[in-house]
């Protein structure tokens, strides 16, 4: 009798905490929408500083090339100051750890440092949007894992789950929003870190095509100077042109994830497709970067 | 609604259409392009407010030019009379950075 009693009582207790935690489809698209975060978050923290040097880089070789230009008058890192750069850079920073904090609220026993994740990633979003988090989300990220034996640890990690999903929704959206921006080249008239380098590189093109193309006037050294400059913004170009079309799809893609998953944490049983083809346009967008920078 | 942006890009398209299509693009034509991509990077780097008469009249200047710009990417022959226009636009857009540097 002793035997059944504490039989029933085990399943009853297993019953509540599977009941109030996560399905292994909840688990398996959360997963997979927080790496494919954390990528994008990755690469934009690199490509904003690539974009920042590569707009120095290209100015050096304007001011080497083009002997009306002045470094006074040409300030090299126009328009990426570090000041600028620094806030996209917390941007991509804040959706990385949103990506992060996703994957190890849903690793069954991954603790470590998740406290301290999560107030980097209201730190980031704060300085990112230039805004006050409200203390809705506050509460959703703060406090993650109070000090419970392991047994409750995942329950309450799947509560975490169940809070900061919704919660911040909008937030990681708009997050998404600036890096889109700036990634952007459409014809649209809005200007971006991207459209600035591009408009960096073409500015060196146009710059090394009057020393190539004025034949003999030039040394044979001024002239390979020029051919270099040439070939390293008719790099840029391509890189540029590259880098926007695949971010612009996969942060489109993004934002339906991000929607989607909402959903899938509200309701066990909601199916969705958008997460894996999320999942897979960041893999398309992270293998042309190596391709690109290589 | 067209804005400032808009009007500058394609500005910029029809001449780099212009400049591509010669062997030896003329070095007006290459030097308004530099000021053009240089005031692009300015307008980046600024805020600009759009409900500004130099604003108003930078863009229906940049409109102009993007208008001739283009006929003559269809024609191929009118470069001079455009550059004018180019001239006028790109003074108008460093009067409204003026204003806001």
């Amino acid at each position: 009798m002793k035997k059944i009693i504490l039989s029933l009582s085990c399943i009853l207790v297993l019953a509540v905490i599977t009941g109030c935690g996560l399905t292994s489809k909840q688990v398996v698209k959360t997963r997979s929408f927080g790496t494919a975060t954390s990528k994008i978050g990755r690469f934009g923290e690199r490509e904003f500083l690539n974009i920042r040097n590569g707009i120095i880089e290209m100015n050096k070789e304007l001011v080497s090339i083009d002997n009306t230009k002045l470094v006074k008058s040409l300030k090299l890192d126009r328009p990426a100051s570090v000041e600028a750069t620094a806030k996209r850079v917390a941007a991509s920073k804040a959706l990385r750890l949103y990506g992060e904090l996703l994957v190890k609220l849903v690793t069954e026993g991954k603790t470590e440092n998740l406290q301290k994740i999560a107030d980097s990633l209201l730190e980031s979003t704060s300085v990112a949007l230039k805004e006050e988090i409200s203390d809705k989300k506050k509460d959703a990220v703060k406090k993650i894992i109070i000090g419970l034996g392991s047994f409750f640890v995942d329950k309450k990690k799947a509560d975490a789950v169940k809070k900061i999903i919704p919660a911040y929704q909008q937030t990681v959206d708009n997050l998404a929003e600036l890096l889109l921006k700036d990634f952007s080249l459409t014809e649209d008239g809005s200007f971006g870190f991207l459209k600035a380098y591009e408009t960096t590189a073409k500015r060196l093109k146009n710059a090394s095509m009057r020393l190539v193309n004025a034949g003999e006037k030039y040394t044979v050294l001024e002239r390979y100077q020029a051919v270099q400059a040439f070939v390293i913004a008719e790099k840029a170009i391509s890189r540029a042109a590259e880098i926007s079309k695949k971010t612009e799809k996969t942060i489109t893609g993004f934002k339906k994830a991000n929607a989607e998953l909402v959903k899938v944490i509200k309701n066990k049983k909601y199916s969705t497709d958008d997460i894996k083809v999320y999942a897979k346009q960041i893999e398309a967008l992270v293998a042309i970067y190596q391709v690109i920078d290589n | 609604m067209t804005t400032l942006g808009k009007e500058f890009q394609n500005t910029i398209k029809n001449l780099e259409k212009l400049r591509d299509s010669q062997n030896h693009p003329s070095n007006e034509l290459l030097s308004k392009l530099d000021i053009m991509y240089g005031q692009q990077i300015d307008l980046i780097d600024a805020s600009i407010k759009k409900d500004t008469q130099e604003y108003k009249e930078a863009t229906e200047a940049m409109k102009e030019a993007a208008k001739k710009s283009k006929e003559a990417v269809d024609g191929l022959a009118k470069l001079d009379k455009i550059l004018g226009k180019i001239a006028n636009a790109t003074v108008k857009v460093t009067k409204l950075l003026s204003k806001v540097a």
